[in-house]
């Protein structure tokens, strides 16, 4: 019997165990999920083998970056068969070719920290984006409150945010997202908002009605949707995350997912962190289960096995 | 030497010390403030004495109230002389006498909650508002997610809202106001925002760019501005992070910031706040912000035992 979630022209298939991992290996958690241009996934995760690729069935074809990723955090692919990875724990990000993982380029000094809230690349840096000439968007992120601007091949440009809640400033900047149209689209956390910007670091506008948006994925077209992946606090109050949300591009909701509370029953969340959407609309979220399992279940261990990731296939 | 805080027109030089409390007296932390026609200055605290009384001076008139309020919340004035407190350790809301605290009107059962976000009044309200016809608003609070309209005479009218995030929800019905047109501002804390309602409980639209608005003030006008005291970052992630409050901010009535004050980190200084949770202004444009401050220490120095004093209560004289 399948499970069904979501509303409107928004709805989903929830296909449980989907990834097909090696005997004996795990995701332990996973921040971030990307998908090419032939549909494969490609799930960044914290576990001994942090990038691991699977075909849309979920049999998995290969692994690699072993040992060179302390603290996976943000995945954003590119459209030369590269993949940007951003890494929070080791404070950088790199470009890597989406078969061996070979680094084409990399931004920050691994393991050495910017100053806290210096303003300055990197502390704790979260994501990235592309904009539409190429140029790449990285959010710092937890040890800053910054949005960077880097050319195609790693030179700053300029910075824009600082600590706050007015409209350009952030608390924890955790995501980012560009459309075909230049916009950039901020997943500013702990402000409860997304905000949206020119290319040039302008404010645009803001979504809200939101709670602790924290992975967002947008299909690189004109005007796009956003599946937003939201936090919750804690297994108190109903209706407040964690939960995937679907908004259109003034941030008006168009489908939801998940239960009121946070769990781990298939429909439910603990920590939906990164999200990708392939090209026929099926949605992957992966989630960040172990760090949040605490917070949300004070005292009582994690069951082994907790879902890390899951697809959700479109009903078209 | 005075200290000015404040930008543009809402400036105010600090007025250290200003309540005279009598001799081993003391507020513990203040849950709200109100001042009556005559300037006369309402501090219900969580001390022994939780309701204490001050003329402009800061010199104390009396005390009433002792033994009967378990965890002073909230304070509206009313416009006969009376006083509406709310009091959410207790679950219940009580219209007073100003002179010496005589039940007016009580609503709710003390001691007796509504169970936990069934609707039902009340969970931890949290605050009152008057209509321009009389009716009540409560504000409700930690353990509900509604706000119930009563009429005059405390009989429940309707209530609205319920968990979440969409206009209309509410992620801790902190605090409530009401305009002489009849709009309803609430502090719908968690959510960082301020939802603004018709009288019938009718979505209108929400002000933004707020961190945790908590304790909220508006004169009784048309289009009034709005003070909000404003709480803190406290989660691990951000307690470290500056300009989020503790902090004081003042706005107009489409929630565009006018004035703010407040250092960039919570503290102690006569500038900076801990937890300003009930702020009143009086006739003069002198404002008053009481603070929690007891209870916000722990959450922002979980490692500094509190000292033995910690301001809860200050006067900020608005300079002309």
């Amino acid at each position: 019997m399948a499970t069904i979630v979501g509303s409107g022209d928004y709805q989903y298939r929830i296909i449980e165990n989907w990834a097909k991992l090696p005997d004996g290996w795990s995701f332990k958690e996973v921040a971030a999920v990307g998908v090419d241009k032939n549909d494969n996934v490609y799930v960044f995760g914290r576990g001994e083998h942090p990038m691991m690729i699977f075909d849309r069935a979920g049999n998995f074809l290969r692994s690699w970056g072993e040992g060179q990723y302390p603290r996976a955090h943000g995945v954003h692919m590119g459209p030369d068969d590269s993949i940007y990875l951003t890494d929070d724990g080791g404070h950088f990000v790199r470009k890597c070719r989406i078969e061996d993982g070979k680094v084409l380029l990399e931004l920050g000094v691994p393991g050495v920290p910017a100053p806290y809230l210096s303003g300055e690349p990197f502390n704790r840096c979260t994501h990235t984006a592309l904009s539409p000439s190429g140029d790449i968007y990285v959010s710092d992120g937890y040890g800053n409150a910054r949005v960077h601007k880097y050319s195609p091949n790693g030179k700053l440009l300029f910075s824009w945010g600082e600590p706050g809640s007015d409209p350009g400033q952030f608390n924890l900047v955790h995501n980012i997202c560009t459309d075909a149209d230049g916009w950039v689209y901020v997943a500013d956390r702990e402000n409860h908002r997304v905000q949206v910007f020119d290319g040039d670091g302008k404010y645009e506008t803001q979504w809200n009605n939101l709670h602790r948006p924290c992975g967002l994925c947008m299909p690189y077209t004109h005007q796009p949707v956003c599946y937003i992946g939201e936090l919750s606090v804690n297994r108190l109050n109903a209706n407040l995350g964690p939960r995937v949300s679907i908004v259109d591009n003034q941030g008006k909701l168009l489908s939801r997912i998940g239960d009121p509370f946070a769990g781990t029953a298939p429909t439910s969340f603990i920590g939906p962190h990164g999200l990708a959407v392939d090209s026929r609309g099926d949605l992957y979220v992966g989630e960040v289960c172990v760090t949040l399992w605490p917070g949300l279940f004070p005292g009582q261990p994690h069951p082994p096995g907790l879902r890390a990731l899951q697809k959700y296939e479109r009903i078209h | 030497m005075s200290i000015i805080v404040g930008t543009g027109d809402y400036r105010y030089r600090i007025v250290e010390e200003w309540a005279k409390l009598p001799d081993g007296w003391s507020f513990k932390e203040v849950g709200a403030v109100g001042t009556d026609k005559n300037d006369n200055v309402y501090v219900f605290n969580r001390g022994d004495h939780p309701m204490m009384v001050f003329d402009r001076a800061g010199n104390f008139l009396r005390s009433w109230g002792e033994g009967e309020y378990p965890r002073a919340h909230g304070v509206h004035m009313g416009l006969d002389d009376s006083i509406y407190l709310t009091d959410d350790g207790g679950h219940f809301v009580r219209k007073c006498r100003l002179e010496d605290g005589k039940v007016l009107m009580e609503m709710g059962v003390p001691g007796k909650p509504a169970p936990y976000m069934s609707g039902e009044p009340f969970h931890r309200c949290t605050h009152t508002a008057l209509a321009p016809n009389g009716d009540i608003y409560v504000s409700d609070g930690y353990g509900n997610a509604r706000v119930h309209k009563y009429s005059p005479d405390g009989k429940l009218l309707m209530s609205w809202g319920e968990p979440g995030t969409d206009p209309g929800q509410f992620n801790i019905v902190h605090n409530i106001s009401c305009d002489p047109d009849g709009w309803v501002y609430v502090a719908d804390r968690e959510n960082h925002r301020i939802q603004v309602f018709d009288g019938n409980g009718k979505y209108e639209a929400q002000w933004n760019n707020l961190h945790r608005p908590c304790g909220i003030f508006m004169p009784h006008t048309h289009s009034p501005i709005c003070y909000i005291g404003e709480l803190g970052p406290v989660q691990p992630v951000n307690r470290n992070s500056p300009n989020l409050g503790p902090r004081v901010s003042i706005v107009d009535n489409k929630g565009n910031l006018l004035s703010r004050f407040g250092d960039m980190h919570a503290g102690t200084a006569p500038t900076a706040f801990l937890g300003p949770h009930g702020l009143a202004v009086d006739s003069h444009g002198d404002l008053y912000v009481g603070e929690v401050s007891w209870t916000q220490w722990p959450q922002f120095f979980p490692d500094t035992p509190r000292p033995a004093y910690i301001r809860s209560l200050q006067k900020y004289e608005r300079v002309h």
